[in-house]
Protein backbone atom coordinates (compact mmCIF):
# COMPACT_ATOMS: atom_id res chain seq x y z
CA UNK A 1 0.00 0.00 0.00
CA UNK A 2 2.74 2.37 1.03
CA UNK A 3 4.71 1.37 -2.06
CA UNK A 4 1.70 2.17 -4.18
CA UNK A 5 1.45 5.67 -2.70
CA UNK A 6 5.09 6.36 -3.31
CA UNK A 7 4.79 5.16 -6.88
CA UNK A 8 1.95 7.63 -7.43
CA UNK A 9 3.96 10.44 -5.86
CA UNK A 10 6.89 9.63 -8.10
CA UNK A 11 4.69 9.61 -11.16
CA UNK A 12 3.15 12.95 -10.18
CA UNK A 13 6.53 14.56 -9.62
CA UNK A 14 7.87 13.34 -12.95
CA UNK A 15 4.74 14.62 -14.65
CA UNK A 16 5.26 18.04 -13.12
CA UNK A 17 8.83 18.10 -14.33
CA UNK A 18 7.77 17.22 -17.81
CA UNK A 19 5.18 19.99 -17.74
CA UNK A 20 7.87 22.47 -16.75
CA UNK A 21 10.09 21.37 -19.60
CA UNK A 22 7.23 21.59 -22.02
CA UNK A 23 6.33 25.04 -20.86
CA UNK A 24 9.84 26.34 -21.23
CA UNK A 25 10.00 24.88 -24.68
CA UNK A 26 6.74 26.48 -25.64
CA UNK A 27 8.20 29.95 -25.23
CA UNK A 28 11.39 29.18 -27.05
CA UNK A 29 9.91 29.64 -30.45
CA UNK A 30 10.25 32.73 -32.55
CA UNK A 31 8.02 35.64 -31.69
CA UNK A 32 8.18 37.06 -35.12
CA UNK A 33 9.41 36.27 -38.52
CA UNK A 34 13.06 36.20 -39.26
CA UNK A 35 14.04 35.58 -35.72
CA UNK A 36 15.65 32.33 -36.55
CA UNK A 37 14.10 30.59 -33.59
CA UNK A 38 15.32 33.05 -31.00
CA UNK A 39 13.38 33.60 -27.85
CA UNK A 40 12.59 37.07 -26.62
CA UNK A 41 12.23 38.09 -23.08
CA UNK A 42 9.85 40.90 -22.32
CA UNK A 43 11.01 41.11 -18.72
CA UNK A 44 13.94 42.60 -16.94
CA UNK A 45 14.24 45.48 -14.55
CA UNK A 46 13.73 48.12 -17.20
CA UNK A 47 10.39 46.68 -18.14
CA UNK A 48 9.03 47.55 -14.73
CA UNK A 49 8.92 51.23 -15.42
CA UNK A 50 8.77 51.75 -11.70
CA UNK A 51 9.35 55.03 -9.95
CA UNK A 52 10.35 53.33 -6.77
CA UNK A 53 13.80 54.01 -5.45
CA UNK A 54 14.19 57.70 -5.43
CA UNK A 55 17.15 59.41 -3.86
CA UNK A 56 18.44 62.89 -3.66
CA UNK A 57 18.81 65.01 -6.72
CA UNK A 58 22.39 65.56 -7.59
CA UNK A 59 24.68 66.95 -10.19
CA UNK A 60 23.64 65.93 -13.60
CA UNK A 61 26.03 65.15 -16.34
CA UNK A 62 24.09 65.21 -19.54
CA UNK A 63 26.40 64.05 -22.19
CA UNK A 64 27.94 60.84 -23.30
CA UNK A 65 27.63 58.66 -26.27
CA UNK A 66 23.91 58.25 -26.07
CA UNK A 67 23.46 61.98 -26.40
CA UNK A 68 24.69 61.78 -29.92
CA UNK A 69 22.09 59.36 -31.16
CA UNK A 70 24.53 58.02 -33.66
CA UNK A 71 24.76 54.48 -34.86
CA UNK A 72 28.49 54.41 -34.46
CA UNK A 73 30.77 56.00 -31.98
CA UNK A 74 31.32 59.28 -33.67
CA UNK A 75 34.62 59.73 -31.98
CA UNK A 76 36.02 57.31 -34.50
CA UNK A 77 35.57 60.06 -36.98
CA UNK A 78 35.92 63.07 -34.88
CA UNK A 79 37.38 62.32 -31.54
CA UNK A 80 40.75 62.30 -30.02
CA UNK A 81 39.94 59.20 -28.14
CA UNK A 82 36.67 57.52 -27.57
CA UNK A 83 37.91 54.40 -25.93
CA UNK A 84 36.03 53.64 -22.82
CA UNK A 85 39.34 52.95 -21.13
CA UNK A 86 40.14 56.62 -21.23
CA UNK A 87 36.77 57.82 -20.28
CA UNK A 88 36.94 57.75 -16.52
CA UNK A 89 40.02 59.87 -16.24
CA UNK A 90 38.17 63.10 -16.46
CA UNK A 91 34.70 62.16 -15.57
CA UNK A 92 34.98 64.29 -12.50
CA UNK A 93 36.80 67.07 -14.24
CA UNK A 94 35.67 70.62 -14.20
CA UNK A 95 32.81 69.68 -16.37
CA UNK A 96 32.65 71.94 -19.31
CA UNK A 97 31.20 72.01 -22.74
CA UNK A 98 28.54 69.41 -23.06
CA UNK A 99 28.58 68.21 -19.52
CA UNK A 100 26.09 70.47 -17.85
CA UNK A 101 26.80 69.66 -14.29
CA UNK A 102 25.06 71.69 -11.72
CA UNK A 103 26.43 70.38 -8.50
CA UNK A 104 28.25 72.58 -6.10
CA UNK A 105 31.28 70.36 -6.25
CA UNK A 106 31.46 70.44 -9.96
CA UNK A 107 30.89 74.15 -10.12
CA UNK A 108 33.60 74.63 -7.58
CA UNK A 109 36.00 72.45 -9.44
CA UNK A 110 35.34 74.31 -12.64
CA UNK A 111 35.87 77.62 -11.00
CA UNK A 112 38.98 76.32 -9.34
CA UNK A 113 40.34 75.16 -12.63
CA UNK A 114 39.59 78.45 -14.26
CA UNK A 115 40.98 80.44 -11.43
CA UNK A 116 44.03 78.28 -11.49
CA UNK A 117 44.54 79.29 -15.05
CA UNK A 118 44.26 82.95 -14.34
CA UNK A 119 47.74 83.96 -13.51
CA UNK A 120 50.35 82.31 -15.60
CA UNK A 121 51.19 79.28 -17.54
CA UNK A 122 52.97 77.50 -14.73
CA UNK A 123 50.09 77.93 -12.38
CA UNK A 124 47.68 76.69 -14.92
CA UNK A 125 49.65 73.64 -15.79
CA UNK A 126 50.25 72.77 -12.22
CA UNK A 127 46.64 73.19 -11.34
CA UNK A 128 45.62 71.16 -14.31
CA UNK A 129 48.00 68.36 -13.52
CA UNK A 130 46.98 68.32 -9.91
CA UNK A 131 43.36 68.28 -10.79
CA UNK A 132 43.82 65.60 -13.35
CA UNK A 133 45.75 63.38 -10.99
CA UNK A 134 43.12 63.91 -8.35
CA UNK A 135 40.39 63.16 -10.79
CA UNK A 136 42.03 59.99 -11.96
CA UNK A 137 42.51 58.78 -8.45
CA UNK A 138 39.01 59.67 -7.46
CA UNK A 139 37.60 58.08 -10.56
CA UNK A 140 39.46 54.86 -9.99
CA UNK A 141 38.40 54.82 -6.39
CA UNK A 142 34.82 55.38 -7.34
CA UNK A 143 34.91 52.64 -9.89
CA UNK A 144 36.28 50.18 -7.42
CA UNK A 145 33.79 51.28 -4.85
CA UNK A 146 30.90 50.88 -7.20
CA UNK A 147 31.77 47.24 -7.47
CA UNK A 148 31.66 46.87 -3.74
CA UNK A 149 28.16 48.06 -3.41
CA UNK A 150 26.06 51.03 -2.65
CA UNK A 151 27.08 51.38 0.92
CA UNK A 152 30.75 51.68 0.21
CA UNK A 153 30.05 54.00 -2.68
CA UNK A 154 28.06 56.31 -0.50
CA UNK A 155 30.93 56.57 1.93
CA UNK A 156 33.30 57.27 -0.88
CA UNK A 157 31.08 59.98 -2.22
CA UNK A 158 30.98 61.62 1.13
CA UNK A 159 34.73 61.47 1.38
CA UNK A 160 35.19 62.82 -2.08
CA UNK A 161 32.83 65.65 -1.39
CA UNK A 162 34.72 66.58 1.72
CA UNK A 163 38.04 66.40 -0.04
CA UNK A 164 36.81 68.40 -2.95
CA UNK A 165 35.43 71.00 -0.67
CA UNK A 166 38.75 71.33 1.07
CA UNK A 167 40.63 71.35 -2.19
CA UNK A 168 38.44 74.10 -3.45
CA UNK A 169 38.91 76.15 -0.34
CA UNK A 170 42.66 76.07 -0.58
CA UNK A 171 42.55 76.44 -4.30
CA UNK A 172 40.38 79.50 -4.07
CA UNK A 173 42.67 81.13 -1.58
CA UNK A 174 45.67 80.61 -3.77
CA UNK A 175 43.88 81.65 -6.88
CA UNK A 176 42.65 84.88 -5.43
CA UNK A 177 46.17 86.17 -5.17
CA UNK A 178 47.08 84.84 -8.55
CA UNK A 179 44.23 86.66 -10.14
CA UNK A 180 45.69 89.99 -9.11
CA UNK A 181 48.21 89.71 -11.90
CA UNK A 182 45.78 88.21 -14.26
CA UNK A 183 44.92 91.31 -16.25
CA UNK A 184 48.55 92.25 -16.83
CA UNK A 185 49.93 88.95 -17.83
CA UNK A 186 46.91 87.31 -19.20
CA UNK A 187 47.18 88.03 -22.84
CA UNK A 188 50.70 86.75 -23.34
CA UNK A 189 50.09 83.76 -21.19
CA UNK A 190 46.95 82.90 -23.02
CA UNK A 191 48.84 82.80 -26.25
CA UNK A 192 51.32 80.33 -24.83
CA UNK A 193 48.57 78.41 -23.24
CA UNK A 194 46.77 78.22 -26.53
CA UNK A 195 49.77 76.72 -28.25
CA UNK A 196 50.35 74.25 -25.49
CA UNK A 197 46.79 73.15 -25.45
CA UNK A 198 46.80 72.78 -29.15
CA UNK A 199 49.68 70.40 -28.93
CA UNK A 200 48.68 68.54 -25.85
CA UNK A 201 45.04 68.20 -26.48
CA UNK A 202 44.02 70.03 -23.39
CA UNK A 203 44.27 69.19 -19.75
CA UNK A 204 42.08 66.28 -18.99
CA UNK A 205 39.75 66.65 -21.91
CA UNK A 206 38.41 63.64 -23.67
CA UNK A 207 35.91 62.61 -26.24
CA UNK A 208 32.94 60.49 -25.37
CA UNK A 209 30.86 59.22 -28.18
CA UNK A 210 31.43 62.22 -30.32
CA UNK A 211 30.95 64.67 -27.51
CA UNK A 212 33.87 66.69 -26.24
CA UNK A 213 33.90 66.66 -22.51
CA UNK A 214 35.81 68.78 -20.10
CA UNK A 215 39.01 70.60 -20.63
CA UNK A 216 39.84 73.84 -22.33
CA UNK A 217 38.40 74.99 -25.58
CA UNK A 218 39.55 77.28 -28.32
CA UNK A 219 37.48 80.21 -29.25
CA UNK A 220 37.72 80.39 -32.97
CA UNK A 221 36.71 82.91 -35.47
CA UNK A 222 35.78 81.27 -38.69
CA UNK A 223 36.92 83.98 -41.00
CA UNK A 224 38.19 81.21 -43.12
CA UNK A 225 38.18 77.51 -42.78
CA UNK A 226 39.55 75.15 -45.37
CA UNK A 227 38.18 71.70 -45.64
CA UNK A 228 40.63 69.30 -44.13
CA UNK A 229 42.69 72.06 -42.65
CA UNK A 230 42.13 73.61 -39.32
CA UNK A 231 43.10 77.08 -40.32
CA UNK A 232 40.73 78.90 -38.12
CA UNK A 233 42.32 79.73 -34.84
CA UNK A 234 42.20 82.32 -32.24
CA UNK A 235 39.77 85.04 -32.26
CA UNK A 236 42.15 86.84 -30.00
CA UNK A 237 40.53 85.69 -26.89
CA UNK A 238 41.53 82.67 -25.45
CA UNK A 239 40.72 79.79 -23.92
CA UNK A 240 39.58 78.37 -20.78
CA UNK A 241 37.33 75.66 -19.65
CA UNK A 242 33.84 76.49 -20.67
CA UNK A 243 30.99 76.37 -18.23
CA UNK A 244 27.34 76.21 -18.96
CA UNK A 245 25.06 79.18 -18.67
CA UNK A 246 23.44 77.57 -15.66
CA UNK A 247 26.78 77.02 -13.95
CA UNK A 248 27.82 80.55 -14.78
CA UNK A 249 24.67 81.90 -13.19
CA UNK A 250 25.19 79.79 -10.14
CA UNK A 251 28.86 80.66 -9.76
CA UNK A 252 28.44 84.39 -10.21
CA UNK A 253 25.44 84.51 -7.93
CA UNK A 254 27.24 82.59 -5.25
CA UNK A 255 30.31 84.79 -5.44
CA UNK A 256 28.21 87.83 -4.68
CA UNK A 257 30.05 89.93 -7.25
CA UNK A 258 28.50 92.82 -9.08
CA UNK A 259 28.08 91.67 -12.63
CA UNK A 260 28.79 94.18 -15.33
CA UNK A 261 28.63 93.88 -19.08
CA UNK A 262 30.65 95.84 -21.58
CA UNK A 263 30.88 95.62 -25.32
CA UNK A 264 34.38 95.88 -26.71
CA UNK A 265 35.00 95.61 -30.41
CA UNK A 266 31.64 93.98 -30.92
CA UNK A 267 32.05 91.40 -28.22
CA UNK A 268 30.08 91.35 -24.99
CA UNK A 269 32.26 90.85 -21.96
CA UNK A 270 30.81 89.89 -18.62
CA UNK A 271 32.75 90.85 -15.56
CA UNK A 272 32.44 89.25 -12.16
CA UNK A 273 35.48 90.83 -10.56
CA UNK A 274 38.16 89.92 -11.01
CA UNK A 275 37.07 87.44 -13.68
CA UNK A 276 36.03 88.25 -17.22
CA UNK A 277 33.86 86.02 -19.36
CA UNK A 278 32.63 85.91 -22.88
CA UNK A 279 29.92 83.72 -24.30
CA UNK A 280 30.69 81.10 -26.86
CA UNK A 281 28.69 78.60 -28.90
CA UNK A 282 29.84 75.18 -27.88
CA UNK A 283 28.22 71.91 -28.72
CA UNK A 284 25.11 73.71 -29.91
CA UNK A 285 24.55 75.73 -26.78
CA UNK A 286 25.81 78.91 -25.22
CA UNK A 287 28.56 78.52 -22.66
CA UNK A 288 30.81 80.93 -20.82
CA UNK A 289 34.59 80.94 -20.86
CA UNK A 290 37.04 82.91 -18.81
CA UNK A 291 39.13 85.32 -20.84
CA UNK A 292 41.67 88.00 -20.32
CA UNK A 293 40.38 91.45 -19.64
CA UNK A 294 39.46 93.28 -22.81
CA UNK A 295 41.68 96.08 -24.07
CA UNK A 296 41.38 99.12 -21.90
CA UNK A 297 40.34 97.27 -18.76
CA UNK B 1 11.44 0.01 9.24
CA UNK B 2 9.42 2.91 8.03
CA UNK B 3 12.47 5.15 8.06
CA UNK B 4 14.37 2.60 6.05
CA UNK B 5 11.58 2.39 3.50
CA UNK B 6 11.62 6.15 3.13
CA UNK B 7 15.33 6.12 2.47
CA UNK B 8 14.89 3.54 -0.26
CA UNK B 9 12.04 5.41 -1.85
CA UNK B 10 13.86 8.70 -1.64
CA UNK B 11 16.77 7.13 -3.44
CA UNK B 12 14.51 5.83 -6.18
CA UNK B 13 12.86 9.22 -6.40
CA UNK B 14 16.22 10.86 -6.96
CA UNK B 15 17.19 8.34 -9.63
CA UNK B 16 13.89 8.76 -11.38
CA UNK B 17 14.13 12.54 -11.41
CA UNK B 18 17.65 12.43 -12.76
CA UNK B 19 16.38 10.19 -15.51
CA UNK B 20 13.64 12.66 -16.30
CA UNK B 21 16.14 15.51 -16.35
CA UNK B 22 18.36 13.56 -18.69
CA UNK B 23 15.34 12.81 -20.80
CA UNK B 24 14.36 16.47 -20.92
CA UNK B 25 17.87 17.46 -21.84
CA UNK B 26 17.87 14.98 -24.63
CA UNK B 27 14.74 16.46 -26.05
CA UNK B 28 16.26 19.93 -26.41
CA UNK B 29 16.75 20.62 -30.09
CA UNK B 30 20.34 20.96 -31.03
CA UNK B 31 21.24 24.29 -32.47
CA UNK B 32 23.39 23.65 -35.51
CA UNK B 33 25.01 27.04 -35.01
CA UNK B 34 26.11 26.33 -31.49
CA UNK B 35 29.87 25.92 -31.54
CA UNK B 36 31.54 23.08 -29.69
CA UNK B 37 32.07 23.70 -26.03
CA UNK B 38 35.74 24.42 -26.41
CA UNK B 39 35.01 27.17 -28.90
CA UNK B 40 32.50 28.95 -26.77
CA UNK B 41 33.50 32.12 -25.00
CA UNK B 42 33.96 31.77 -21.27
CA UNK B 43 30.63 32.52 -19.66
CA UNK B 44 32.03 34.31 -16.66
CA UNK B 45 30.59 37.78 -16.24
CA UNK B 46 29.68 37.98 -19.87
CA UNK B 47 26.30 37.88 -21.46
CA UNK B 48 25.79 35.10 -23.93
CA UNK B 49 27.07 36.14 -27.30
CA UNK B 50 24.36 36.69 -29.86
CA UNK B 51 24.69 34.71 -32.99
CA UNK B 52 26.17 36.87 -35.66
CA UNK B 53 23.52 36.48 -38.27
CA UNK B 54 22.70 39.14 -40.80
CA UNK B 55 19.26 38.38 -42.07
CA UNK B 56 18.65 39.57 -45.60
CA UNK B 57 15.00 40.07 -44.81
CA UNK B 58 15.92 42.63 -42.17
CA UNK B 59 18.34 44.38 -44.48
CA UNK B 60 15.66 44.52 -47.14
CA UNK B 61 13.32 46.31 -44.75
CA UNK B 62 16.13 48.67 -43.86
CA UNK B 63 16.94 49.28 -47.52
CA UNK B 64 13.31 50.01 -48.25
CA UNK B 65 13.44 52.78 -45.69
CA UNK B 66 16.77 54.28 -46.75
CA UNK B 67 15.76 54.31 -50.40
CA UNK B 68 12.60 56.15 -49.52
CA UNK B 69 14.57 58.84 -47.69
CA UNK B 70 17.24 59.04 -50.36
CA UNK B 71 14.59 59.63 -52.99
CA UNK B 72 12.99 62.53 -51.19
CA UNK B 73 13.92 65.98 -52.40
CA UNK B 74 12.64 67.27 -49.11
CA UNK B 75 11.14 65.82 -45.98
CA UNK B 76 10.45 66.70 -42.39
CA UNK B 77 9.73 64.88 -39.17
CA UNK B 78 9.64 65.41 -35.44
CA UNK B 79 11.67 63.32 -33.02
CA UNK B 80 10.92 63.18 -29.35
CA UNK B 81 14.14 61.81 -28.00
CA UNK B 82 15.76 60.90 -24.75
CA UNK B 83 19.06 59.54 -23.66
CA UNK B 84 20.54 58.13 -20.53
CA UNK B 85 23.60 59.62 -18.93
CA UNK B 86 25.50 57.65 -16.36
CA UNK B 87 26.58 59.86 -13.53
CA UNK B 88 29.96 59.62 -11.94
CA UNK B 89 28.28 58.35 -8.82
CA UNK B 90 26.56 55.61 -10.73
CA UNK B 91 23.10 57.02 -11.19
CA UNK B 92 21.55 56.69 -14.58
CA UNK B 93 19.65 59.82 -15.52
CA UNK B 94 17.56 60.56 -18.54
CA UNK B 95 17.53 63.79 -20.50
CA UNK B 96 15.70 64.65 -23.61
CA UNK B 97 14.67 67.03 -26.30
CA UNK B 98 12.21 67.39 -29.11
CA UNK B 99 13.68 68.10 -32.51
CA UNK B 100 11.94 69.13 -35.67
CA UNK B 101 13.95 68.30 -38.78
CA UNK B 102 13.49 69.83 -42.21
CA UNK B 103 15.74 68.65 -45.01
CA UNK B 104 16.01 69.85 -48.56
CA UNK B 105 18.49 68.13 -50.78
CA UNK B 106 21.19 68.62 -51.63
CA UNK B 107 22.35 71.20 -49.13
CA UNK B 108 19.77 72.67 -46.84
CA UNK B 109 18.80 71.63 -43.37
CA UNK B 110 17.00 73.14 -40.43
CA UNK B 111 16.71 71.53 -37.00
CA UNK B 112 14.69 73.17 -34.25
CA UNK B 113 15.57 71.76 -30.86
CA UNK B 114 13.68 72.19 -27.65
CA UNK B 115 15.52 70.55 -24.79
CA UNK B 116 13.44 69.52 -21.82
CA UNK B 117 15.55 71.66 -19.55
CA UNK B 118 16.44 74.68 -21.66
CA UNK B 119 15.11 77.10 -24.19
CA UNK B 120 14.78 76.44 -27.90
CA UNK B 121 17.75 76.26 -30.21
CA UNK B 122 18.21 76.23 -33.92
CA UNK B 123 20.67 74.68 -36.31
CA UNK B 124 20.37 75.92 -39.83
CA UNK B 125 22.31 75.68 -43.07
CA UNK B 126 21.17 77.49 -46.17
CA UNK B 127 23.84 76.14 -48.47
CA UNK B 128 26.33 78.86 -47.62
CA UNK B 129 25.94 79.89 -44.05
CA UNK B 130 25.79 77.60 -41.07
CA UNK B 131 24.09 79.04 -38.02
CA UNK B 132 23.56 77.87 -34.48
CA UNK B 133 21.15 79.96 -32.42
CA UNK B 134 20.24 79.79 -28.76
CA UNK B 135 16.95 81.64 -28.56
CA UNK B 136 16.78 81.99 -24.81
CA UNK B 137 20.35 83.20 -24.51
CA UNK B 138 19.84 85.52 -27.47
CA UNK B 139 23.12 84.50 -29.05
CA UNK B 140 24.11 82.87 -32.30
CA UNK B 141 27.26 81.79 -34.10
CA UNK B 142 27.81 81.50 -37.81
CA UNK B 143 30.35 80.20 -40.26
CA UNK B 144 30.40 80.35 -44.01
CA UNK B 145 30.56 76.96 -45.58
CA UNK B 146 30.12 75.26 -48.88
CA UNK B 147 29.12 71.71 -49.35
CA UNK B 148 26.24 69.30 -49.33
CA UNK B 149 24.37 67.87 -46.40
CA UNK B 150 27.00 65.25 -45.72
CA UNK B 151 29.82 67.77 -45.53
CA UNK B 152 27.72 70.01 -43.36
CA UNK B 153 26.84 67.22 -40.96
CA UNK B 154 30.49 66.17 -40.79
CA UNK B 155 31.58 69.72 -40.13
CA UNK B 156 28.98 70.20 -37.45
CA UNK B 157 29.86 67.01 -35.66
CA UNK B 158 33.61 66.94 -36.17
CA UNK B 159 34.80 70.51 -36.37
CA UNK B 160 32.20 72.09 -34.15
CA UNK B 161 31.79 69.09 -31.86
CA UNK B 162 28.04 69.50 -31.97
CA UNK B 163 25.98 66.33 -31.92
CA UNK B 164 23.13 65.88 -34.35
CA UNK B 165 21.09 62.87 -33.32
CA UNK B 166 19.72 60.69 -36.09
CA UNK B 167 21.97 62.43 -38.59
CA UNK B 168 22.20 59.22 -40.60
CA UNK B 169 18.64 59.73 -41.72
CA UNK B 170 19.50 63.10 -43.24
CA UNK B 171 22.49 62.05 -45.29
CA UNK B 172 22.42 61.97 -49.03
CA UNK B 173 23.06 58.24 -48.94
CA UNK B 174 21.32 57.02 -45.82
CA UNK B 175 21.85 53.47 -46.97
CA UNK B 176 25.60 53.78 -46.62
CA UNK B 177 25.23 54.99 -43.09
CA UNK B 178 22.58 52.52 -42.05
CA UNK B 179 23.00 49.31 -44.00
CA UNK B 180 26.67 48.64 -43.53
CA UNK B 181 28.67 47.38 -40.63
CA UNK B 182 26.05 45.29 -38.90
CA UNK B 183 27.31 42.03 -37.54
CA UNK B 184 23.84 40.96 -36.49
CA UNK B 185 20.57 41.92 -38.08
CA UNK B 186 17.19 40.28 -37.92
CA UNK B 187 13.53 41.07 -37.89
CA UNK B 188 11.98 40.59 -34.49
CA UNK B 189 8.45 40.67 -35.77
CA UNK B 190 5.54 42.80 -36.82
CA UNK B 191 4.30 45.22 -34.22
CA UNK B 192 1.70 47.93 -33.85
CA UNK B 193 3.04 51.29 -32.84
CA UNK B 194 0.54 54.05 -32.29
CA UNK B 195 -1.76 52.55 -34.86
CA UNK B 196 1.03 52.05 -37.38
CA UNK B 197 2.01 48.56 -38.43
CA UNK B 198 5.77 48.30 -38.25
CA UNK B 199 8.60 45.89 -38.81
CA UNK B 200 10.68 45.64 -35.68
CA UNK B 201 14.38 45.19 -36.51
CA UNK B 202 17.33 44.40 -34.31
CA UNK B 203 20.78 45.51 -35.48
CA UNK B 204 24.17 45.15 -33.88
CA UNK B 205 27.56 46.47 -34.86
CA UNK B 206 30.81 46.69 -32.94
CA UNK B 207 29.55 49.53 -30.78
CA UNK B 208 25.80 49.54 -30.48
CA UNK B 209 22.64 47.52 -30.36
CA UNK B 210 20.00 49.33 -32.35
CA UNK B 211 16.33 48.66 -32.82
CA UNK B 212 14.19 50.24 -35.47
CA UNK B 213 10.48 50.10 -35.96
CA UNK B 214 9.83 50.87 -39.60
CA UNK B 215 6.36 51.47 -40.97
CA UNK B 216 5.09 48.89 -43.41
CA UNK B 217 3.61 49.95 -46.69
CA UNK B 218 4.52 52.49 -49.31
CA UNK B 219 6.03 54.96 -46.89
CA UNK B 220 8.43 52.95 -44.74
CA UNK B 221 9.51 55.70 -42.39
CA UNK B 222 11.17 54.94 -39.08
CA UNK B 223 8.73 55.30 -36.22
CA UNK B 224 10.89 54.43 -33.25
CA UNK B 225 14.62 54.08 -32.74
CA UNK B 226 16.54 52.84 -29.75
CA UNK B 227 20.30 52.64 -29.56
CA UNK B 228 22.25 51.07 -26.75
CA UNK B 229 25.92 51.93 -26.51
CA UNK B 230 27.25 48.64 -25.30
CA UNK B 231 30.86 49.66 -24.88
CA UNK B 232 30.16 52.66 -22.74
CA UNK B 233 29.95 52.52 -18.99
CA UNK B 234 26.46 51.56 -18.02
CA UNK B 235 25.52 50.89 -21.64
CA UNK B 236 23.39 54.02 -21.91
CA UNK B 237 20.44 54.07 -24.23
CA UNK B 238 19.14 56.58 -26.71
CA UNK B 239 15.51 56.53 -27.76
CA UNK B 240 13.59 58.54 -30.31
CA UNK B 241 9.97 58.47 -31.36
CA UNK B 242 9.61 59.85 -34.86
CA UNK B 243 6.30 61.38 -35.77
CA UNK B 244 4.68 63.81 -38.13
CA UNK B 245 6.56 62.59 -41.17
CA UNK B 246 6.06 64.74 -44.22
CA UNK B 247 7.56 63.48 -47.42
CA UNK B 248 8.02 66.03 -50.18
CA UNK B 249 7.53 68.60 -47.46
CA UNK B 250 7.25 72.25 -48.41
CA UNK B 251 10.76 73.65 -48.08
CA UNK B 252 11.10 77.16 -49.42
CA UNK B 253 14.57 78.67 -49.25
CA UNK B 254 13.22 81.16 -46.77
CA UNK B 255 12.83 78.31 -44.30
CA UNK B 256 16.60 78.00 -44.20
CA UNK B 257 17.58 81.65 -44.32
CA UNK B 258 18.65 82.92 -40.95
CA UNK B 259 17.10 85.99 -39.44
CA UNK B 260 18.80 87.08 -36.27
CA UNK B 261 16.30 87.79 -33.50
CA UNK B 262 16.20 91.33 -32.27
CA UNK B 263 18.89 91.98 -29.72
CA UNK B 264 20.74 88.74 -30.37
CA UNK B 265 24.51 88.83 -30.12
CA UNK B 266 26.73 87.10 -32.58
CA UNK B 267 29.27 85.07 -30.66
CA UNK B 268 32.17 82.83 -31.57
CA UNK B 269 32.37 79.09 -31.65
CA UNK B 270 34.34 77.28 -29.02
CA UNK B 271 35.87 74.06 -30.17
CA UNK B 272 38.07 71.37 -28.73
CA UNK B 273 41.73 72.29 -28.72
CA UNK B 274 42.78 69.60 -31.10
CA UNK B 275 41.62 69.21 -34.65
CA UNK B 276 39.34 66.28 -34.26
CA UNK B 277 40.13 64.50 -37.50
CA UNK B 278 43.85 64.43 -36.84
CA UNK B 279 43.62 62.50 -33.65
CA UNK B 280 41.17 60.03 -35.00
CA UNK B 281 43.67 58.70 -37.45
Amino acid sequence: MRRSLLARALALQCTLLLVVFSASGAFAGPRGGGGGGRSFSAGGSASRGSFSGGGSRQAASRSGASASGGYTRQANRGGASASSAQRPTTQQAGQASRQQSASTNQANRQQAAQSGTASNQANRQQASQTNQAARQETSQTNQANRQQGAKDMQETRDTNRDENREDWQSHADESREDRQDYAKEGREDWQEHSEDMWEEGGGGAYWAGGVYVGGPVHVVHYGYYNDNEWAAVAAGFVIGTAITAATYQSATTKSGCTLTEVNVNGTDYFRCPPTWYIRVMQGGEVNYVVVAAPPGF
Amino acid sequence: MIVSAFRVHAWWLGVACLAVLACGGGQEPEDPQTPPAEEQAPPAAQQPAAAEVVDEEALAVLRHMTELLRGQQSFSFTADMSHEALQETGERLEFGATRRYLVKRPNRVRVETTPRDAGPRLFQFDGKLLTLLDVEQKAYAQVEREGDLDATIDFLQDALATPLPLAELLRSEPGKALEEGWTTAYRVGVEQLGGVTTDHLFLRNADVDAQLWIAQGDAPTPQLVTITYRNDDGAPRFRAELTDWKLAAPAPDSAFAFQAPAGAERIQFAVPPKPAATEAQ
